[in-house]
């Protein structure tokens, strides 16, 4: 016999029998398998495996839009505003030239002038055109109180007479809006007489017919630790037809007695 | 070849006409259409695994792998001639795998076990069952792809280009490992006649 057909002979395949059939369907039953498809476990550990990486993602995810968030609300708040000096202006107060008034250093305190003899522009607000802060207010820490006298009508003319008026409500509504000041009008004084001022203020308007202008004086007392008092007079308007108004005038005479350099302190 | 890819016509013997419907309720789920394609196909792939392992319970373990294997690649089978190349295929890379492992273990083969085990020889034909006993030992004494050269084109009675594409080797290495392990076969047969 030929070699080849030899080995066909002997190489019949042999058939394991049904048990080898059985075990194979117990294995494939074991495995829980679909033809093909995912088993339940395998499939509840692929769907695990995608849950934790979408928990993964979704919290990293989060985690970058609460940073980015964080960090635009952390560009859009304004700086705090620098206090305002209260006691002695530093060497970059500058004092605003006005003839009629005590310096104002509202504005400028704390600014150097970039060249002798003007005032530092404000630095340019941010391009996020954030809005300015509102104006705080100052913090004087001194509390006093100002007896106002009422007002002396000198002046004959109508029309300078209500001016004055105007000029007197005007001051003291001023008065009133500083938290750190009392303010005490005559008759309030009298309702409580053990009560002192530390300033009492007076208003005059001046009969002043024959120059043609009007002139309304502010006249500022205080008691000094010797004894006396100290006096100072400010013109507070001297014009008939003013280019600001009675509260403007008044809010500035006001904040000049306040932020100094107060001449009766 | 990819296991994919239907073979041209990789297939030792046609095809019965119902494997096509048993395969198909068998991607649909079917245990018992699977159970009958198991049974049409375990005596090859058994065969082929008792052929290089020469034990029967390696040979059971390994066939048994082999066919877990085409359950969970079921869908990707697209007839019953696939079904044919993909199960040679896999049942000859398998033993092939694991001949390589036992060799880099250091294991081998004992001829002498196999000879002892009733269970893994072949039922005999009607020719001389010494003779055919003695070439399957001088078989398993063949390198990896020689073996699978010569149990594919002898015992699957597939042709040369179609172990070639089982294999995924190429034609005339395929025609080589047939040629030396004739001539080797015949060298030992005769002086096993010789010497005897």
């Amino acid at each position: 016999m030929d070699l080849e057909e030899q080995l066909r002979a002997s190489l019949a395949a042999p058939d394991p029998g049904t048990q080898f059939t059985d075990a194979v369907m117990a294995r494939v039953a074991r495995a829980g398998r679909r033809p093909g498809g995912i088993s339940a476990s395998g499939g509840a550990r692929r769907r695990s495996r995608w849950l934790t990486r979408f928990i993964f993602v979704g919290i990293m995810a989060a985690a970058g839009v609460a940073a980015a968030m964080l960090a635009e609300r952390l560009a859009r708040v304004p700086e705090p505003p620098m206090p305002a000096p209260v006691s002695a202006p530093g060497p970059g107060v500058v004092v605003t030239p006005d003839a009629t008034s005590a310096p104002d250093t509202r504005i400028t305190a704390g600014v150097r002038p970039d060249k002798p003899g003007r005032i530092a522009a404000p630095a340019a607000p941010s391009p996020a055109s954030v809005p300015a802060p509102p104006p705080q207010p100052v913090d004087v820490p001194v509390r006093f109180t100002i007896l106002l006298l009422p007002l002396n009508q000198q002046a004959q003319d109508a029309t300078d007479k209500a001016l004055a008026e105007t000029y007197y409500a005007a001051m003291i509504e001023e008065f009133r809006k500083v938290p750190q000041l009392r303010l005490l009008l005559q008759n309030e004084a009298a309702a409580s007489p053990g009560h002192a001022a530390d300033y009492v203020v007076a208003m005059t308007s001046r009969d002043t017919r024959d120059s043609g202008v009007v002139q309304i004086l502010g006249d500022i007392r205080s008691a000094q630790p010797q004894g006396g008092y100290s006096e100072a007079t400010r013109d507070l308007v001297t014009d008939r037809a003013p280019h600001y108004s009675a509260s403007e005038k008044a809010a500035e005479f006001v904040q000049s007695l306040l932020q100094g350099p107060f001449p009766l302190r | 070849m990819d296991s994919q890819s239907a073979p041209s016509s990789a297939s030792a013997a046609p095809a019965p006409a119902g494997e096509a419907s048993l395969l198909q309720l068998a991607q649909d789920g079917d245990r018992e259409a699977f159970r009958q394609l198991v049974i049409q196909h375990q005596a090859r792939v058994f065969g082929i695994a008792l052929r290089f392992t020469g034990q029967r319970s390696d040979a059971e373990e390994l066939a048994q792998d082999v066919f877990v294997k085409l359950h969970a690649a079921l869908v990707r089978i697209t007839s019953a001639a696939h079904l044919t190349h993909w199960l040679l295929r896999t049942v000859s890379h398998r033993a092939i795998d694991r001949l390589r492992q036992q060799a880099r273990q250091g294991s081998r083969v004992s001829l002498e076990v196999l000879g002892e085990d009733p269970q893994a020889l072949a039922p005999e034909s009607t020719h001389d069952p010494l003779a055919a006993a003695q070439l399957r030992r001088l078989l398993l004494q063949l390198q990896p792809d020689a073996r699978a050269v010569m149990l594919l084109r002898y015992q699957e009675d597939l042709d040369p280009t179609d172990i070639a594409a089982v294999l995924e080797m190429p034609l005339a290495t395929v025609k080589s490992h047939l040629r030396r392990s004739l001539e080797w076969l015949r060298a030992q047969c005769a002086g096993g006649q010789h010497g005897s």
